[in-house]
């Protein structure tokens, strides 16, 4: 049977290793978001094609799928976590470059990365003040997702604007999710390994921030 | 129509169809393992997003003045 004092060490080490997996994934976070917005710059004025950007978002998603999950657990990851970041940042320059030469491009850019910021810090400070358990979402999120996914692929032939504009809605309601789901299982000590936390939190900040950006642009332009 | 701009679709397609598929076995998993939510943990969840939606609002309205 376990003495009183083992049981409150193994708690101590708990919190311990939980409060290094929040530090390290929110440092890891930042120096990714840093990076994603140099390479989104370098994009900015390179203005790829489309078909280059998309082709970035695809090696990304591979690198997503089949090599970070066999390299989350060793300092290789670390380079995939920026080889993703950056690459995700480099396919936002087109549609960044678009926004930039509307009228309001510059405010639209600007109050969609605030807008982002301020989801992200209100979602997680709200995890981080009330430990929430926000494990029962996971069923729920990624049914929307999925659902998002079809309607999505549904809307490229169909081409309904309101659709359009519902699905970037959905993604940030579904995303804002993500982030109450992952931050619970970080602090709750569900996520042990911070470079596939990172990852995750980054994937639902980039979609809030483009479905953001789509929102504000379309209602931006009178 | 011209040709390019179907490759270009037609790559989203795959794109999407791609994400659909490798989503789908954690999606299985996350259905078998997820807890149920109580009513309140339901009631804190679409109170938040409740929240996201008034924001969203605000930064609309912002953009438009």
């Amino acid at each position: 049977m376990n003495s009183p004092q083992s049981v409150v060490t193994r708690s101590q080490e708990s919190v311990l290793v939980t409060n290094k997996v929040l530090k390290n994934t929110y440092m890891l976070l930042a120096l990714t978001l840093l990076f994603s917005a140099i390479t989104a710059w370098i994009s900015m004025y390179m203005v790829p094609s489309r078909g280059l950007a998309l082709g970035a978002s695809f090696i990304a998603m591979a690198l997503i799928w089949f090599v970070l999950p066999r390299t989350a657990h060793s300092a290789v990851g670390l380079g995939v976590v920026f080889a993703i970041t950056g690459l995700l940042g480099y396919s936002l320059g087109p549609i960044l470059s678009y926004y930039m030469h509307t009228a309001q491009g510059t405010q639209i850019v600007m109050t969609a990365l605030g807008g982002t910021g301020v989801i992200f810090l209100a979602l997680s400070g709200y995890v981080l003040t009330t430990k929430k358990d926000f494990s029962f979402l996971g069923g729920f999120l990624v049914t929307g997702l999925l659902v998002i996914l079809g309607a999505m692929l549904l809307n490229l032939f169909l081409n309904i604007p309101a659709l359009s504009l519902a699905l970037s809605a959905a993604v940030i309601m579904i995303m804002s999710g993500f982030i109450l789901y992952d931050t619970s299982r970080i602090v709750r000590g569900g996520e042990t390994n911070y470079i596939h936390a990172t990852v995750s939190i980054y994937l639902s900040l980039y979609n809030i921030f483009t479905s953001l950006l789509h929102i504000l642009g379309i209602f931006g332009d009178d | 129509m011209d040709g390019s701009f179907d490759w270009f679709k037609l790559a989203q397609a795959l794109f999407l169809i791609m994400m659909i598929l490798f989503i789908w076995p954690s999606a299985k998993r996350m259905w078998q393992d997820s807890p149920k939510g109580s009513g309140k943990d339901w009631m804190i969840y679409v109170g938040l997003m409740s929240g996201i939606i008034f924001f969203i609002l605000l930064l609309i309205s912002m953009i438009r003045t």
